[in-house]
């Protein structure tokens, strides 16, 4: 009985921020274990003469619509492209639709292309640091 | 002779060591094989007499200038009839000829 | 052992330690050589293999009619992926008792859009699902016509992964195939040559 009403006397002292919380308009945004975790991707195209990266991408988005819908949340961003190298980032739960997607980009604009996935990094840092330096 | 004929080929008398083994305690048993039954090689070692089932082990055996390993799944017949199975799976099987 | 089963002469090598190039007429070159036979009966079929010659790998093309008989013969490697093959039940089981592997190739899918890749789809993970319930030899390759049909040795094996496909087992099917024609040490499953008897 005694310890319930230690209890009940100091939840009173729980206010949002001392629990560590933020008002919802905050401009810190989700906390990080509400965050979506992503992956990059670093990947090679292989083509004659360099490709386009909006149009690449136009193409990725394309072929990960037709297999896999609507409904399925990849979280797709093409972060850099130099022509013949890029990163592409995804969310860790859908790494292996992705990869499995790449595979079946066989055309931008007309012109036949094949994707070789370099590597896999959690950070954009390490993936250039890893797969695209030299 | 040619090696494969090591599987339709009498093994008494020939030189074997166990080199892959479900029980640890087998691999490595050598020496000259005195007896067989359809299950098992019977080795005389340096110790004595040991027992060892054909079934899933691996036995490196000198035979026609070579040195081979023999699945144990292979021989697993009696040895009278080992000439005719023998040459069965060397027919019937995918096998190298040449 | 990393070696992909292709239709034409690679400039491109990715991470491959060797090819098999499967033609009609085998041309002397640096690759391993394949031997495509195309049969409408299976007279053809019989005529075709003698041609055969040692070192080639044989893989077959034609319906099912023709599969299944050659299926039977000791010569057959493997059954080709093709455009149209029709693959049943009872072929696959025939091929566990015969040795005969059945090739996935990845180029099929890039061949096709839509609706069709959807079939494509579905026929390929049925097929997986018998093949796994006999443990029948199966091997997973680009299948290219060309360079751009070609894919990383892992790139493929993920593909097939996702689809259902047991990975270390066709590796281990295809290190086989290859070592029969290859490994002069090899003679069957369970009986190598270790070394000189000294």
């Amino acid at each position: 009985m005694r310890k319930n009403k230690n209890v009940s006397e100091k939840a009173g002292f729980f206010t949002l921020e001392r629990r560590g919380l933020q008002p919802t308009n905050s401009v810190k945004g989700l906390p990080p274990a509400l965050r979506k975790k992503k992956r990059y991707i670093a990947f090679e195209v292989i083509s004659e003469g360099d490709v386009d990266g909006n149009k690449l991408f136009e193409a990725i988005k394309e072929t990960m619509m037709s297999l896999f819908g609507e409904l399925k949340f990849l979280g797709l961003e093409l972060k850099h492209f130099d022509g013949k190298r890029g990163i592409l980032m995804c969310y860790r739960e859908s790494l292996k639709d992705v990869k499995f997607g790449l595979n079946l980009v066989d055309s931008v604009d007309g012109v036949r292309i094949a994707i070789r996935i370099l590597g896999v990094s959690g950070t954009i840092k390490s993936c250039v640091r890893k797969f695209l330096k030299g | 002779m040619r090696p494969e004929l090591v599987i339709a080929h009498e093994w008494i008398g020939l030189n074997v060591e166990v080199v892959k083994s479900v029980n640890p305690c087998e691999v490595g048993i050598r020496g000259k094989v005195v007896d067989e039954t359809k299950n098992t090689l019977k080795i005389m070692t340096e110790k004595g007499l040991k027992t060892v089932i054909k079934k899933g082990r691996v036995f490196r055996v000198k035979f026609a200038g070579k040195l081979m390993d023999v699945s144990g799944d292979l021989i697993n017949f009696r040895p009278e009839e080992r000439i005719r199975r023998g040459l069965i799976l060397l027919k019937r099987g995918k096998v190298r000829r040449w | 052992m990393k070696v992909d089963f292709v239709r034409f002469k690679p400039s491109l090598t990715y991470d491959y330690d060797n090819f098999v190039v499967f033609d009609e007429n085998p041309k002397n070159g640096e690759f391993l050589k394949g031997y495509v036979v195309k049969a409408r009966s299976s007279k053809e079929l019989l005529q075709k293999l003698r041609r055969a010659k040692m070192d080639w790998f044989v893989g077959v093309v034609g319906d099912l009619n023709v599969l299944k008989y050659a299926v039977m013969r000791w010569r057959v490697d493997l059954i080709l992926d093709f455009e149209g093959r029709v693959l049943d039940y009872s072929l696959i089981k025939m091929a566990r008792e015969k040795d005969v592997a059945i090739e996935f190739s990845f180029a099929r899918f890039l061949r096709c859009r839509g609706y069709e890749r959807s079939k494509l789809f579905e026929e390929v993970v049925e097929t997986l699902k018998v093949i796994k319930k006999f443990d029948t030899p199966f091997v997973l390759t680009s299948g290219a016509e060309n360079d751009y049909e070609l894919r990383p040795k892992r790139q493929i094996l993920e593909f097939f992964e996702y689809l259902g496909a047991d990975v270390e087992r066709a590796e281990s099917w295809i290190e086989r195939l290859v070592r029969r024609y290859t490994d002069p040490n090899y003679i069957m499953d369970g009986l190598e040559i270790v070394g000189e008897d000294p």
